[in-house]
């Protein structure tokens, strides 16, 4: 009876390996989708040596998707100030700050427009929003404009991520 | 007094003894022809007819490096935009070495560098100076360092029609024809457009002329509740607010093809269409994509100067929401407020192609 057990066992010891194996996987993805909203959108002002000509922003974003993607970086702050990215309001007078860069119209995106993320990769990237926008002495807030950022699987399968981003607030001395 | 006026003479026979005892061998030609699409090349040849081996400074062998051609029209210097560089004395390797019977030949394309969009009669010569053509002095005397050489070519002459303004764009423009400035009836130019690019695009702002003039004759024949396709595909469903905001912003457009000095730049080898600072009316940069799109259609050369243009703070002052036909579709239907602060919604709705009423 024993010996008759333990061959079972081992007939199907990789058909039990394998069950294990994708249960863990299902276990992963429903796990994934349970946590959704969370903060893989990070917007921050570095609040050492702020002034007029020096406001650095960080902005980061985790792949929300559990697998690698591609972010078209277009209207988000991975390529720099080629559109207006920020909404930026001065506290003190309630005034929008004007956009001072550049906006491009463009053709098809070319591979370099293209964010490669692996599965649970996190990116990050600098600017000094002085560049673009001028600032005084007083008190600002800073947003996100765009928030809806276009994905892409292996497949070229689109995702439309919205990135929530909380609205930072910085003074300039 | 009369001693030092006979010094001066000593001294400058002097120096000019010595330009002339350092000059080299070397015979300059000029010979310019003007292309089928209004460009202007000038072949530059520079051969050793000494019998030994010759140098000059490589400098003085490249429009892309210095001030290297005299071009007159008319008799008159015409203005040079190109850059002028601040170096440090040249060392060996700066120097081109020819050896006897040797030649150089470069083709250089003038009217990006020289205003040469007029009618007119064009002396081109080479013709440079330096204190280190030929050699690098560092060594020698301070007589013979100070001392200028020069290297010029016979004048060859071209003619050139210039090129014209159609239509009714420009009409109303200040500082048209002449100025310091490289402007043809009030639209101006910078970052070496030759003169190729400055006939297209004087094309292509006439047909963005006549799309905004149909866009503003839609919008005046038209209203709030008498809507069309051709309105509602683009901008979505009117209000009265909603649809005079449209009619400010193709007014403003119009204004700023009939009445402001746009400046277009050609320096851009990006793949983009074009791009503008919306806080810095009336500079429009155009990119590659522009030079390969077509004058009129979808994503057109007409309809990009509408989109840039609508997007300065000073006409429209709109924002890219969404790129693309299909996309500003959506935004029409969806969100009509946004439709009429994206600047492709503009674009497309004065290309409108397809045709729609």
């Amino acid at each position: 009876m024993f010996s008759i057990r333990l061959k079972w066992i081992k007939k199907n010891f990789i058909m039990l390996i394998l069950f294990i194996a994708f249960s863990s996987i299902t276990q992963d993805k429903a796990l994934a989708s349970m946590d959704k909203p969370k903060q893989n959108c990070s917007l921050s002002i570095n609040s050492t040596q702020l002034s007029t000509d020096h406001v650095i922003l960080n902005f980061s974003l985790e792949n929300p998707y559990n697998k690698k993607m591609r972010l078209l970086i277009w209207h988000t702050p991975f390529e720099g100030f080629l559109s207006d990215l920020f909404i930026i309001t001065n506290k003190d007078t309630g005034k929008k700050l004007n956009y001072q860069g550049p906006m491009v119209k463009r053709l098809q995106p070319q591979p370099e427009d293209y964010l490669s993320l692996t599965q649970n990769q996190r990116s990050s990237t600098t600017l000094n929003l002085s560049f673009s926008y001028h600032f005084k002495q007083g008190h600002y807030q800073v947003q996100l404009k765009k928030n809806t950022f276009h994905f892409e699987d292996e497949h070229l399968t689109p995702f439309l991520f919205t990135c929530e981003t909380s609205t930072v607030n910085f003074s300039i001395k | 007094m009369k001693h030092l006026i006979k010094i001066m003479i000593a001294i400058t026979a002097i120096i000019t003894l010595q330009a002339n005892a350092a000059k080299p061998q070397l015979d300059v030609q000029v010979s310019v022809v003007k292309a089928e699409n209004g460009n202007v090349n000038a072949t530059l040849n520079i051969t050793n007819n000494g019998n030994g081996q010759q140098k000059i400074l490589g400098w003085y062998t490249d429009l892309n490096e210095e001030h290297i051609f005299s071009v007159k029209k008319d008799g008159v210097e015409v203005d040079f935009f190109g850059p002028h560089y601040k170096r440090q004395a040249p060392t060996d390797k700066d120097f081109i070495k020819l050896k006897s019977g040797q030649s150089l030949t470069k083709t250089f394309e003038l009217s990006a560098l020289y205003d040469m969009s007029s009618t007119g009669n064009y002396e081109v010569s080479y013709h440079v100076k330096s204190m280190h053509l030929y050699s690098n002095k560092g060594q020698q005397k301070k007589s013979e360092r100070l001392a200028v050489e020069q290297l010029s070519s016979a004048i060859s002459v071209i003619w050139l029609d210039g090129i014209e303004v159609k239509g009714t764009a420009n009409k109303g423009k200040p500082g048209g024809g002449g100025g310091a400035s490289d402007c043809i009836g009030g639209t101006c130019f910078t970052g070496r457009c030759d003169n190729s690019q400055k006939t297209e695009v004087i094309s292509a702002l006439a047909a963005a002329d006549q799309i905004t003039n149909s866009s503003v004759a839609y919008l005046s024949s038209h209203s709030a509740n008498n809507t069309s396709a051709r309105y509602n595909t683009w901008f979505g469903d009117a209000t009265s607010t909603r649809y005079n905001t449209a009619v400010d912003h193709f007014d403003a457009i119009n204004d700023a093809i009939d009445n402001q000095p746009i400046t277009f730049d050609c320096s851009c080898k990006k793949s983009y269409f074009a791009y503008v600072y919306p806080t810095q009316p009336y500079k429009v940069y155009l990119c590659r994509a522009f030079w390969n799109a077509n004058e009129l259609g979808t994503d057109s050369r007409a309809g990009t100067i509408v989109h840039e243009l609508s997007h300065f703070n000073a006409v429209a002052g709109t924002d890219d929401v969404v790129y693309g036909q299909s996309g500003a579709q959506s935004l029409a239907t969806s969100a009509p407020d946004q439709a009429l602060n994206n600047a492709d919604s503009h674009e497309y709705f004065a290309e409108n192609t397809p045709n729609q009423n």
